[in-house]
């Protein structure tokens, strides 16, 4: 392709979202970053918003100025999420609210938005996040996990309603990864969920990238509607 | 915004929706009684989808309007304003003016 990749990221102020948006702009890529707070970091090939995911009007700018700065996007990263850890009979309909917005509103909204402005090229690759605790039907976590386990279903379905549009849809499930979402989670409950993992480690951002790097490939046409877990389980 | 640039601003998106498919419709004799929805229509709900994707983008880029057509109102009409180019003119206007009512 010979023109520069337009991709979008959200949630780039930090962790993994920070690590895609170094890595991909570090590999010439033009990255359209977003988060509630600015970065404390910048780098070239790297534009800022200050958006928050959950709201629509936010978010609709957001996409009109990068349909006016590059007229086109290739890749969208739905990396921005929430998570919150508690039994289920001590959680708050508010925190389940909060979760949904964040997590799968948001992530429904850069899909379709997204997919409105790759539509014209007739390219396109949306990458979303999930986790391995879908699989391994977490305790602890039912707003959290059941949130990603929508993503999920909403990865499968736009990849069979955006798939005449020459557009994937495909999603990534880390086992934990060193972040501060895990960062309230204590030792003991993340090692007994690496115990259920065939392979017992945490993921690393590269681990994250090298998924998102086969969905982005131009030859992955044909690779759509899947889910791909790291640490082994399925 | 007149009437005649929303008509305009949608056949011009119809044009530009049928010439990313292959096969040929013809296009001479389009204007508002076009039918874009319904049995009378030459459009797959595909292409109706994408028409109107297509509008609003038109709306956003050529007039910074930004406005979503396919809004619970206009699924829940009993008459849908997607039925003729003259219809869905009609509800654009509709919706610019009530956006300059409500500022």
């Amino acid at each position: 392709m010979a023109e520069q990749r337009v991709m979008l990221i959200t949630g780039t102020r930090k962790g993994i979202g920070r690590y895609l948006a170094e890595y991909y702009s570090s590999r010439g890529f033009l990255v359209e970053g977003c988060s509630r707070n600015h970065p404390e970091w910048q780098t070239p090939n790297y534009h800022h918003h200050l958006v928050d995911v959950a709201d629509e009007n936010q978010v609709t700018k957001m996409f009109s100025e990068i349909r006016k700065e590059h007229k086109r996007l290739d890749i969208a990263i739905n990396n921005a999420g929430i998570a919150s850890m508690n039994h289920f009979l001590l959680t708050p309909t508010s925190t389940v609210e909060t979760i949904f917005a964040v997590n799968f509103k948001a992530t429904f909204l850069i899909c379709r938005e997204s997919a409105k402005l790759m539509k014209k090229n007739r390219f396109g690759r949306i990458i979303n996040i999930t986790t391995v605790a879908v699989p391994l039907l977490l305790s602890g976590e039912a707003a959290y996990v059941s949130s990603k386990s929508a993503i999920e279903t909403l990865t499968k379905i736009i990849a069979r309603e955006l798939a005449q549009f020459g557009i994937t849809c495909n999603a990534v499930g880390p086992a934990p990864t060193e972040t501060d979402l895990i960062r309230g989670v204590p030792e003991e409950k993340i090692e007994h969920l690496l115990e259920q993992l065939p392979l017992k480690k945490k993921s690393s951002f590269q681990d994250i990238a090298n998924v998102i790097d086969f969905f982005i490939e131009p030859e992955s046409q044909n690779i759509t509607g899947q889910i791909i877990y790291l640490g082994g389980v399925s | 915004m007149d009437i005649t640039a929303i008509i305009n601003i949608i056949v011009t998106s119809l044009k530009d929706v049928i010439s990313e498919q292959a096969e040929e419709f013809p296009l001479d004799n389009v204007n508002q009684t076009t039918q874009l929805f319904g049995p009378g229509s030459f459009l797959d709900s595909l292409t109706l989808v994408s028409l109107i994707v297509d509008v609003e983008q038109k709306l956003a880029e050529e007039y910074g309007i930004n406005v979503a057509l396919a809004d619970e109102r206009a699924m829940s009409l009993e008459k849908s304003p997607f039925r003729t180019i003259g219809t869905l003119a009609d509800y654009i206007q509709l919706l610019l003016r009530e956006r300059r009512q409500n500022g």
